[in-house]
């Protein structure tokens, strides 16, 4: 039990700290997208090596990751096409593409599209070695995340003022997608390539909605994303449910609770 | 100060701005002015190399823009950005401490001091904690004007700082311009109100259909070269 809690928190916190910078920057859908986007990735991965977890997996996945960025950016400064269509096209293409190759080499390697859409923490127990994934994957945002937070900031914040001193804005933002790409791809063995969407948006956008200061904003965000992962299971092992399903769950009631209680302060006022 | 040969900035089919060349001196208010959809930001951008150029050269203090960008500071119209974004006031303004070279390290207690300072000039130094959710459009103007500041450059470029800000912050910020200026410092404003152009600046740049005017505000300013600028859209003045 413990260990799937912990592997549980160690994708939530890690997904919920990327995810504050996506709501800032008002791009959670391209989070959305990259970790639709890097299923053929990871298909073909398995299929090549014919094994899970492994770096070349990772690595590989990851840099589909970087790509459909780079795709949804040259969309819409070649094409001239508006972002939300531009993520649209790239992500529901690879996806598309992925879903199809798991039904194609499925029955070669084991994986079934259960698990690549529902990921499954409750084997966490039996085979540790994601854990270690996991817990590596917790040390590198937590890492990236100091050292980048400046940078993140001020291009978030003001792009146009932060080219004028010379920094560059695309270099931040091909560093933070990368960190998502990775994230998603470490997440996606134990929450599948559809929830860990949840754990990006979710805690971030609830944190957002109580705080106007951005340290609370990321505290707040590990605390609603940790409430999630214990709750979940207890839901979880309740109703004999899929683990990662019913934190999400969890997560949208701790949304819902939020706006709630701030309609109501708000209205006291 | 900046001087401006053969510039052409498209965009897309469009030519904004069409080989355009001008000198403007230093140690001036200069005033930037033209009709909507002119090109005023565009000319900005172009010259704080924000934008890529078709064709034409900037050279700002004897240099490109890239040799001296540590001596430039340009403020962003103040709708260009989200003051929904969870920060302090006083986060902003240490933003105009940053240049790359020193962008990994910690603000320093000189970058403090400075940045106080430069909150002070702008009247908003009790400010300084507030979230910039909290504030009104004025002291957003203060706000951004207080990092321009905390650059201590040589040039200082500004879009707009007087769009929708109440009387009170635009005789602030049109003092402390005032003030600048006698130091020596060069300053640049895209500029819309037309009824205070020959109060405010010493200098104008016209945006016109087909070319720019630049020169005293009294040879250039006047109701010809305004009606060919403004078209049937001016007004009375």
């Amino acid at each position: 039990m413990w260990l799937i809690l912990l592997a549980g928190s160690l994708v939530a916190v890690s997904n919920a700290l990327l995810g504050c910078w996506l709501v800032l920057r008002k791009s959670v859908l391209v989070g959305d997208a990259i970790s639709h986007a890097v299923l053929p990735g990871i298909v073909l991965a398995y299929w090549i090596t014919q094994s899970r977890g492994n770096t070349y997996m990772l690595i590989g996945a990851s840099i589909v990751g970087i790509l459909i960025t780079w795709l949804i950016e040259l969309l819409q400064s070649k094409a001239t096409m508006q972002q939300d269509a531009a993520i649209g096209l790239s992500f529901t293409f690879l996806f598309a593409l992925g879903v199809v190759m798991v039904a194609w080499i499925g029955d070669k390697v084991d994986l079934d599209q259960d698990c690549v859409l529902y990921g499954d923490l409750a084997y966490i127990p039996l085979d540790t070695r994601p854990l270690w994934q996991l817990g590596g994957l917790f040390v590198g945002v937590c890492t990236f995340l100091y050292v980048a937070h400046k940078g993140l900031w001020v291009t978030t914040f003001d792009a146009t003022y932060s080219a004028s001193i010379g920094i560059s804005t695309a270099f931040w933002h091909y560093a933070l997608m990368g960190a998502v790409s990775f994230s998603t791809v470490f997440s996606f063995e134990a929450v599948g390539a559809v929830l860990v969407v949840a754990f990006l948006v979710v805690p971030a956008a609830t944190a957002y909605l109580l705080t106007e200061n951005l340290r609370k904003m990321l505290f707040l965000s590990v605390i609603f994303a940790l409430l999630s992962v214990f709750g979940g299971y207890a839901l979880g092992v309740w109703w004999n449910t899929s683990l990662a399903g019913s934190m999400a769950t969890v997560l949208g009631v701790e949304f819902m609770l939020a706006f709630g209680y701030l309609r109501l302060t708000n209205g006291q006022s | 100060m900046l001087k401006v040969t053969n510039l052409s900035i498209h965009y897309r089919e469009r030519k904004v701005l069409d080989n355009i060349s001008f000198d403007l001196p230093a140690r001036q208010l200069i005033g930037i002015i033209g009709a909507n959809g002119s090109g005023k930001t565009t000319l900005l951008k172009g010259i704080m190399g924000l934008l890529p150029i078709q064709a034409g050269k900037v050279e700002i203090l004897g240099e490109s823009w890239e040799r001296v960008r540590d001596r430039l500071a340009y403020v962003p119209q103040r709708n260009a950005v989200d003051w929904d974004f969870p920060a302090s006031v006083l986060d902003v303004v240490l933003m105009g401490r940053l240049k790359p070279r020193t962008f990994f390290s910690r603000y320093t207690a000189e970058d403090k001091r400075i940045a106080q300072e430069s909150l002070e000039q702008v009247q908003i130094a009790d400010l300084a904690q507030r979230q910039i959710s909290k504030l009104s459009g004025g002291q957003q103007q203060r706000v951004f004007l207080a990092r321009a500041l905390a650059r201590k450059a040589d040039v200082y470029l500004l879009d707009e700082p007087f769009a929708a800000v109440d009387m009170a912050t635009e005789q602030t910020i049109m003092e402390l311009l005032q003030t600048m200026r006698e130091v020596g410092k060069s300053i640049a404003v895209v500029h819309h109100d037309l009824n205070t152009v020959t109060a405010y600046f010493d200098y104008v740049l016209l945006l016109m259909p087909d070319g720019v005017l630049a020169g005293k505000t009294a040879d250039i300013f006047t109701p010809t070269n305004l009606q060919k600028a403004f078209g049937g859209r001016l007004g009375t003045i």
